[in-house]
């Protein structure tokens, strides 16, 4: 028994009593890469809580080390913030255009926080759309969360009602690194100024090539992807048209939107392969800006034309731009083939960024409206 | 390896009265024996009483002073044997007493080992000329505490009535309830010195006859000189006496005991105190109030269910908070952990340290106000609690947390009175474990604390029982207390002379 208790006590490892408050609680880091003296910048927002007049505040300080990687980097850290950093708590990281450049770098980044056991492999990754990834943690400051870092976990979180990025999370990112089917996303945040705040604004999306951010999509473009990639869950349709003479633009809410695409390959001989996508959207009628009645049934069969149409014009003109002018394939779609017809897959494997710029959509889509909110009729001018 | 024996006391033979075992067939020796057995004893009296028309009898009545109600002992028994104006039969002259003393209860004996016990516990011992038998008359009547509220089991709903030190009132409470000439008093009395009484009562068509001998085979093995309560035998009779688990019940509610009998179980009453044993005892019983069985079964259910999850609060949540704050950071969700964080800042003391400090206060608080007459006590507990948490986090000697974290334990211990004592020690445990090697360690508690309960038995019935039971009727009055009107059965192993409670004829079809 004794021997057991001992054997328990000594061997397992699991020597690690440490209080709180001897570590730093990192709640976001930015990382750069300093080309004058081949070093990289890792910048820290170490979270600060303090009890005053019995409230808790909880501040933010931003640290900057630097190391030949990140590892080093944190460990030079300590000798500033005098105190281990602990990264459990870590929700972000922000990259910058120069350090996604640096190939070896990056990779070596990206490694670190999937080896290291303190990292989590739900961080939120970002792409920096300033100069430098560490200003939107030095030079933001955020009213309703005093944490910058928390912020824009926040924002990546409530992703689904805003509908105008991506939110990616580490694992999926290297995922998608890993697979030539797919190329990764990262959401792009900037800073804006606004009143007295400096916020930290994220907004559209950047599409990688490699490492590099080749292509960088809006906040429209955006939410169409993100039905490409079925993953929108909420967000706003604006339909511009014409119901009985009168210009009117309604806003639809999105309640629920599917989408399946299937690869209809009919490859036996040529390498033409067609993804039929076929998307299918539950609204309701948010707002109705102008007078006309588009709830009729003719009006209301129209307005769903309309949208259909929309959507699946700006689904063709993404397709465009991510096969044409980028070549990224950020659906996904040869993960898709490769899932359907593994035996094709594994014949245009090598050669599918060539393959990409010319695989055809043919794109349904169906939506239904369910319902108007709490009016029946637009508010009437007489 | 030498090693020098140290002179042990030995048993000295004490200079016994029982020499003698039975009476001489003269009144005069006997006469002397006594008053040799009860010499330098001022209390016992000696009458001795001549009688009318019997000249040559003599009559000695012997008692205990302080022990007989001697109204009655004056009018019941010097009384007629005084005013007596028969003619006497020397020869029948036992025979002839016990027709004139007006006792309902008398009794013939020639022991002087009971005789001498009799005495000194009431009885009033009646010589009679030169024979060898005597008569013992029941006048008990000294003073004793009239029945109260039960002070460590107060009910909302339920009897208020309580056991008191008098094992003759505690039978009847328990009589009372059982209204059956199957339930059985067998008396047996221990204490080499004291003589105390002790009260074996069961149902006999339910107690388990293995039981049944086993504790009678316990009870003849103790060999004490003094028994002076119940927690005395229970040391001596109960399993696993290493465990600070009891396995063996006390309550001082006749309803609680009226309701193990009838379950199958045994009541063991001890003179001098009103906590009543009963035994077999199982984990299950430490949750289950005499109150469950009284109120609304949702009620009741939910009772129990909060029982169960203040065990778990006050073994381990100290643990899991010393845990999770200094091994498992990550797992406390962000916000919670900045708010300790906050609260720990300035704080010097590692929060293991905290920890035990803040224990340890709660723990004197608590046995400083269990001891203090009710009035002060709960004020002075109160009030230190409060000063003493507030005034040690404002000082920055602990950190607020831990104050709510020990407050939590202290009153989850509260839902279960009779485990605070076993609370505390896993809880230290727990804490130790849990500093050690964070959960690890914890779980390593755990596992241990179920190897121990699960090795346990109490009267050979599974100190576990029912609790990992899959079986409906099993379950029905565990962790949930159901509607009398499904409890069909008796608990079983412990009821399994006859299981069935209710609607016998039913089941039988069925």
């Amino acid at each position: 028994m004794l021997v057991i208790v001992l054997y328990m006590l000594l061997f397992t490892g699991c020597w690690n009593y440490k209080e709180i408050n001897d570590k730093s609680v990192v709640a976001g880091a930015a990382l750069d890469y300093d080309k004058d003296t081949d070093e990289l910048v890792l910048t820290v927002e170490i979270a600060i809580a303090r009890t005053e007049q019995n409230n808790t505040i909880i501040l933010s300080d931003t640290y900057q080390g630097r190391g030949w990687d990140v590892f080093d980097a944190s460990r030079n850290l300590i000798a500033i913030t005098g105190q281990k950093l602990y990264w459990s708590h870590t929700k972000i990281i922000i990259f910058s255009r120069s350090i996604m450049e640096n190939k070896n770098l990056f990779i070596g980044v990206l490694d670190w926080i999937k080896r290291d056991s303190e990292t989590r492999d739900d961080i939120w990754f970002f792409l920096s759309g300033e100069d430098t990834a560490a200003e939107i943690l030095t030079d933001t400051r955020v009213q309703i969360e005093n944490i910058t870092s928390y912020y824009l976990e926040d924002i990546a979180r409530n992703e689904k009602s805003v509908s105008k990025y991506l939110s990616v999370p580490c694992y999926e990112f290297v995922d998608d690194l890993g697979s030539k089917g797919i190329t990764p996303v990262l959401p792009t945040v900037k800073i804006e100024a606004e009143g007295e705040n400096v916020i930290p604004v994220v907004y559209g999306e950047a599409l990688l090539k490699g490492l590099k951010p080749e292509k960088w999509l809006n906040g429209e473009q955006t939410k169409i992807l993100l039905i490409l990639k079925d993953k929108l869950r909420g967000g706003l349709l604006v339909i511009k048209g014409e119901y009985e003479g009168k210009e009117t633009v309604v806003t639809l809410e999105i309640l629920k939107s599917k989408t399946k695409i299937t690869s209809k390959a009919q490859l036996a001989e040529s390498n033409e392969i067609t993804m039929s996508v076929n998307v299918k959207m539950d609204v309701v009628i948010a707002g109705i800006d102008g007078e006309a009645d588009v709830i009729t049934k003719k009006n209301r069969k129209k307005l769903k034309q309309d949208a259909e149409n929309k959507v699946k014009e700006n689904i063709g003109d993404l397709m465009s731009v991510l096969q044409q002018e980028c070549g990224c394939d950020a659906v996904g779609f040869g993960r898709l083939v490769e899932i359907e017809h593994p035996e094709v897959w594994k014949r245009i494997e090598p050669d599918w960024n060539a393959v990409f710029p010319f695989v055809k959509t043919d794109v349904n889509v169906e939506i239904s409206i369910k319902g108007s909110a709490l009016r029946s009729e637009p508010v009437a001018v007489k | 390896m030498y090693r020098i024996n140290k002179k042990r006391p030995m048993a000295r033979k004490s200079k016994a009265y029982n020499e003698v075992t039975s009476l001489h067939d003269s009144f005069e020796k006997n006469r002397s024996l006594f008053k040799g057995i009860f010499q330098k004893d001022d209390a016992i009296i000696y009458r001795n009483l001549d009688i009318k028309n019997a000249a040559g009898v003599k009559i000695c009545i012997i008692f205990a002073k302080d022990m007989v109600d001697s109204l009655e002992l004056n009018k019941n028994v010097i009384e007629p044997l005084l005013e007596q104006d028969k003619a006497i039969d020397k020869d029948n002259m036992l025979e002839y007493i016990e027709n004139t003393v007006t006792y309902a209860n008398i009794e013939i004996s020639s022991d002087v080992d009971k005789i001498v016990g009799s005495v000194l516990y009431g009885d009033t011992l009646i010589l009679a000329g030169d024979s060898s038998k005597a008569l013992l008359a029941d006048t008990k009547g000294f003073k004793i505490r009239s029945i109260s509220e039960p002070l460590s089991e107060n009910v909302v709903r339920g009897p208020r009535d309580a056991f008191t030190e008098s094992i003759l009132i505690n039978i009847s409470l328990i009589r009372r309830r059982i209204t059956n000439p199957d339930l059985k008093f067998r008396f047996r009395s221990l204490g080499k010195r004291t003589k105390t009484k002790i009260c074996v009562c069961y149902l006999e068509s339910l107690a388990n006859p293995k039981i049944l001998k086993e504790l009678n085979k316990r009870l003849e093995d103790i060999d004490i000189d003094s028994i002076l309560e119940s927690g005395y035998v229970e040391e001596f009779i109960r399993d696993s006496p290493l465990s600070p688990f009891s396995t063996i019940g006390h309550t001082e509610r006749p309803d609680k005991v009226a309701g193990n009998i009838l379950e199958g179980r045994i009541g063991l009453i001890v003179d001098g105190t009103p906590f009543v044993l009963t035994l077999p005892f199982i984990f299950m019983e430490y949750f289950q109030s005499g109150e469950d069985y009284y109120y609304n079964f949702f009620y009741a259910s939910i009772n129990r269910l909060l029982r169960w999850f203040a065990f778990f609060l006050s073994t381990s949540v100290p643990a899991i908070y010393v845990a999770l704050t200094t091994f498992h950071q990550e797992m406390v969700p962000t916000p919670l952990l900045l708010s300790i964080y906050a609260s720990r800042e300035g704080v010097p003391f590692p929060t293991i340290v905290e920890a035990i400090l803040m224990l340890a206060a709660f723990e004197i608080l608590r046995e400083g106000g269990a001891r203090l007459p009710a009035p002060i006590g709960t004020t002075i507990s109160f009030v230190g609690a409060i000063v003493l948490g507030e005034a040690a986090v404002v000082a920055k000697i602990v950190s607020a947390p831990i104050v709510i974290i020990v407050a939590l334990t202290g009153l989850s211990n509260f839902l279960i009175p009779k485990m605070i004592g076993v609370l505390n020690i896993i809880r230290i445990i727990f804490l130790g474990l849990a500093a050690f090697l964070g959960l690890y360690g914890y779980i390593f508690g755990i596992i241990g604390l179920f190897i121990h309960l699960m090795s346990m038995r109490s009267f050979g019935i599974p100190y576990m029982a029912n609790i990992g039971s899959l079986d409906f009727q099993d379950v029905k009055d565990t962790v949930i207390r159901s509607p009398w009107w499904v409890m069909n059965y008796r608990p079983k192993l412990i009821g399994k002379m006859n299981m069935i409670r209710e609607r016998g004829e039913k089941n039988k079809k069925s």
